[in-house]
C-alpha cells in the first residue's frame, strides 16, 4: 500500500513514502550532516591523519592544532575559521581547496600540492614550507611573514595584499605570477624565481 | 600505495620510497641521490625490503645513494643506460615496458626513443619525470628551453592529454605537481 504523508523537515512540503518521516532529499540531506558530524568528531579524535581523503566537504570553526597530516588528498574542501597551528603536513594534495579566515602559524609543511586553490585572511606565519605548489592559486590578503619558502613555487599564482617580508625565498618560483601590493621586505628575494610576472 | 619523498641537500635533489602497503611488503626507490638515516629508518621501522631502485637517468646526484644502499641491501638497479663509470651492477631497461616489484608495477614511458638516456616511471597515479620536468615547465614547448626540452614537454602534454587521469608528477628537483595544474587548458 501506497502511504503518502507530507515530510517533517519544516518549510518542505515534499511527500515522503513507505512510513518514513522525511522525503528522500531531506533524509540524504540529514544522512550527510549526520556523517560529516562523526567525521569530525573522528578527526579530533585522532593525532595523525593518514592516507585519507577528504571531497566536497566544508569545515567551519574548527581547531586541528598540532596534527600530523600524511598523504592525504583534499578535493574541493572548505576551510573556514579552521586552525592548524603547529601542524605538520607532509605529501598532502589540495585540489580546488578554499582556506577563509584561517591560521596555520608554524606549521610545518613539505611537498605538498596546494593548486588551483584560493587562501584568503590567512596567516602562515613562522612556518616552514618546503617543496610546496601553489600553482595557480589566488592567493589574498595573506601573511607569510618569517616562513622559510626553499624551493616552493607559486607559478601562475594570483598575489594580492601578500606579505612576505623576513622570508627565505632560495629557489621560491614566483615565475608568471600576478602581483599586486606584495611585501618582499628584508628577504632574500634576489635568490627566487620571477620571470614573466606582473606587478600592479 | 605509499610514497615517501626525500630531500638530499647535497644535490639539491628529490628521492621517493614507494611500498604497496604501510608496512611488511617489497618496496622500491626512485632516484637514491642519497640514502639517509631517515630513509633507513623508514625501510627498518616498516619492514620494507628494498628490491629494486629506479633511475630516470645515469648522473652523480641521482646514484650517490647506492653506495649506502648496497652495504645494506641488494635491490636490482635499472637505469636507462649504463654509464661508463659505475661501481654497481645495473641492468638497462632496454625494450621493455613495465617491470613488476612484487605488487608494485613500473610502466616505463620513454619519449626519447633509442637515443635517449633518460626516462619516466609511471606507478599508479604517481608520475617519476627525474630531470625531464619539473613544476611549470610547462611553457617550455614554446619558449627559452632547448629543442630537446621542448620535445620532451610537447610529448608529456599529449601523453598526459591522452590518459585524462590526474597525474600526480614527482620530478627530481623542486616542488610536485599535478596533470591539472600544469595543463589545464586541456580540460577547459
Amino acid at each position: 500500500m501506497f502511504d503518502e504523508t507530507v515530510c517533517l523537515t519544516e518549510g518542505c512540503t515534499d511527500p515522503c513514502t513507505d512510513g518514513q518521516r522525511f522525503c528522500c532529499r531531506c533524509l540524504s540531506e540529514n544522512e550527510r550532516e549526520r556523517l560529516h558530524t562523526v567525521v569530525i568528531e573522528e578527526l579530533h579524535a585522532s593525532s595523525v591523519w593518514e592516507n585519507r581523503n577528504f571531497s566536497l566537504m566544508s569545515f567551519r570553526n574548527e581547531d586541528f592544532s598540532e596534527k600530523l597530516i600524511f598523504a592525504s588528498s583534499f578535493y574541493g574542501v572548505i576551510f573556514e575559521n579552521c586552525r592548524f597551528d603547529r601542524s605538520r603536513f607532509f605529501a598532502c594534495f589540495f585540489e580546488k581547496a578554499v582556506f577563509i579566515n584561517c591560521s596555520f602559524k608554524e606549521t610545518e609543511s613539505k611537498y605538498n600540492i596546494v593548486g588551483n586553490s584560493t587562501i584568503q585572511n590567512t596567516s602562515f606565519a613562522g612556518s616552514d614550507i618546503l617543496f610546496s605548489n601553489f600553482i595557480g592559486a589566488l592567493i589574498e590578503n595573506t601573511d607569510f611573514s618569517e616562513t622559510d619558502l626553499y624551493s616552493s613555487t607559486f607559478f601562475r599564482a594570483r598575489l594580492k595584499q601578500v606579505n612576505f617580508s623576513n622570508c627565505n625565498l632560495k629557489k621560491t618560483d614566483f615565475r608568471a605570477t600576478k602581483q599586486e601590493s606584495v611585501l618582499f621586505r628584508y628577504s632574500n628575494y634576489e635568490e627566487a624565481f620571477f620571470d614573466g610576472g606582473s606587478v600592479l | 600505495m605509499n610514497l615517501y619523498p626525500f630531500f638530499n641537500e647535497d644535490g639539491f635533489s628529490n628521492s621517493y620510497i614507494l611500498a604497496t602497503k604501510k608496512n611488511n611488503c617489497p618496496c622500491v626507490i626512485i632516484d637514491p641521490s642519497d640514502f639517509t638515516i631517515e630513509m633507513l629508518q623508514l625501510t627498518e621501522n616498516r619492514n620494507y625490503r628494498v628490491e629494486a631502485v629506479f633511475l630516470t637517468h645515469y648522473n652523480r646526484l641521482h646514484v650517490t645513494g647506492l653506495t649506502k644502499l648496497s652495504k645494506i641491501y641488494r635491490p636490482a638497479v635499472y637505469t636507462p643506460r649504463i654509464g661508463e663509470r659505475e661501481n654497481f651492477d645495473m641492468i638497462e631497461i632496454g625494450d621493455r615496458k613495465t617491470i613488476s616489484v612484487g605488487d608494485i608495477e613500473i610502466k616505463i614511458v620513454n619519449f626519447l626513443g633509442d637515443f635517449g638516456n633518460a626516462v619516466f616511471y609511471r606507478i599508479g597515479r604517481f608520475l617519476f619525470t627525474g630531470d625531464l620536468y619539473q613544476a611549470g615547465d610547462w611553457h617550455a614547448e614554446e619558449e627559452i628551453f632547448t629543442v630537446n626540452h621542448a620535445f620532451i614537454v610537447k610529448n608529456l602534454k599529449n601523453y598526459l592529454c591522452s590518459d585524462k587521469s590526474n597525474l600526480l608528477i614527482y620530478p627530481a628537483f623542486g616542488a610536485p605537481t599535478s596533470f591539472h595544474l600544469e595543463f589545464p587548458e586541456c580540460f577547459s
